[in-house]
């Protein structure tokens, strides 16, 4: 299958080809749920909710205006609906003092680092598991989906300079475990 | 470097979404799809005519030129208001005259009743 981008499928489902937004269902469904995921801790509410923001996105194709790109505009509806449905559960979105806690007791941990790839992998692995929900999804937004700085400020409507504090804060984190294996330096947050 | 932390993102953060649920979305998309939205009666646009013309009678009965002279005593846009309206000629609504009142009353509430179930249905069928 050819791969497209996002505005042909949009196109056609706006043409009335309503099959063709299974093509954007399948590719957003794992971030969507992974997010969803990161932010309710709960499979079953996850899933669902998950649905719930793809039938949303489909009721307001007509609005998205191409301002922006459209996984933002996407994550934006993620994040906003995962956001209410904590506050209506009157659950704490972000637990930062426990996963502080955490990564301190991982910094200890990481003293000694084996140097191989996949050891080195494993210890990246574990200190993303350390960071707080909040970084674990800027990261996810900024590292695996390619999202600009000002279109995850949109998402998660902080402020452009805040994501890039955040940002740069867990690129120091990251840095400092491998630099301890192999002294090298991460990419620089335009 | 960049790789690596997708490749870390990807084993420990990114979760697969559950099995079937593609499928369940587009379930709904197409019931959706087909679905026909309901219609209200009285459309948007001629509710702004209602109102257009409901204004503009108004308007009209507060600032044509007056034409009867003022009941002494009387004074402000509320007399004014009323006497305009005693001089404007309503004869041709008592036409339905002969028509008993309660089935008037019974005619208004019906219609009445109609407009507010259109309304509340449009609502509902955009929630």
């Amino acid at each position: 299958m050819i791969d497209r981008d996002d505005t042909y499928y949009l196109n056609l489902v706006l043409s009335g080809d309503t099959a063709a937004f299974s093509y954007l269902v399948e590719r957003y469904s794992d971030m969507v749920y992974s997010l969803v995921l990161k932010m309710l801790k709960n499979e079953t509410d996850a899933e669902d909710l998950t649905q719930e923001i793809f039938i949303s996105v489909y009721k307001s194709l007509d609005k998205f205006r191409g301002n922006s790109k459209f996984s933002t505009w996407i994550y934006r509806i993620t994040y906003n609906k995962a956001i209410s449905k904590l506050r209506k559960s009157n659950r704490i979105v972000l637990s930062e003092v426990e996963k502080a806690a955490d990564m301190e007791d991982y910094d200890e941990e990481a003293q000694h680092a084996p140097a191989s790839t996949d050891e080195q992998l494993q210890q990246l692995e574990a200190a993303l598991q350390a960071l707080p929900d909040d970084e674990q999804v800027l990261i996810m937004l900024y590292y695996y989906e390619n999202e600009s700085v000002e279109a995850i400020a949109s998402i998660t409507k902080l402020s452009e300079s805040n994501v890039k504090v955040k940002l740069f804060r867990i690129r120091k984190k990251l840095k400092e475990v491998l630099e301890r294996q192999n002294s090298i330096t991460m990419p620089v947050i335009h | 470097m960049e790789e690596n932390i997708q490749k870390a993102i990807q084993q420990q953060l990114i979760r697969k979404a559950p099995a079937g649920l593609s499928n369940r979305v587009m379930d709904e998309v197409f019931r959706l799809a087909t679905a026909k939205p309901y219609q209200p009666i009285i459309s948007k646009t001629m509710w702004w005519i209602i109102g257009a013309v409901a204004a503009l009678f108004t308007a009209l009965l507060l600032f044509l030129p007056q034409q009867t002279t003022n009941i002494s005593g009387e004074t402000g846009m509320v007399s004014d208001f009323v006497q305009r309206l005693d001089s404007l000629d309503f004869s041709w609504l008592t036409v339905p005259g002969n028509v008993n009142l309660l089935v008037i009353s019974a005619v208004s509430l019906a219609i009445f009743l109609l407009l507010f179930f259109d309304t509340y249905l449009f609502r509902k069928s955009l929630k």
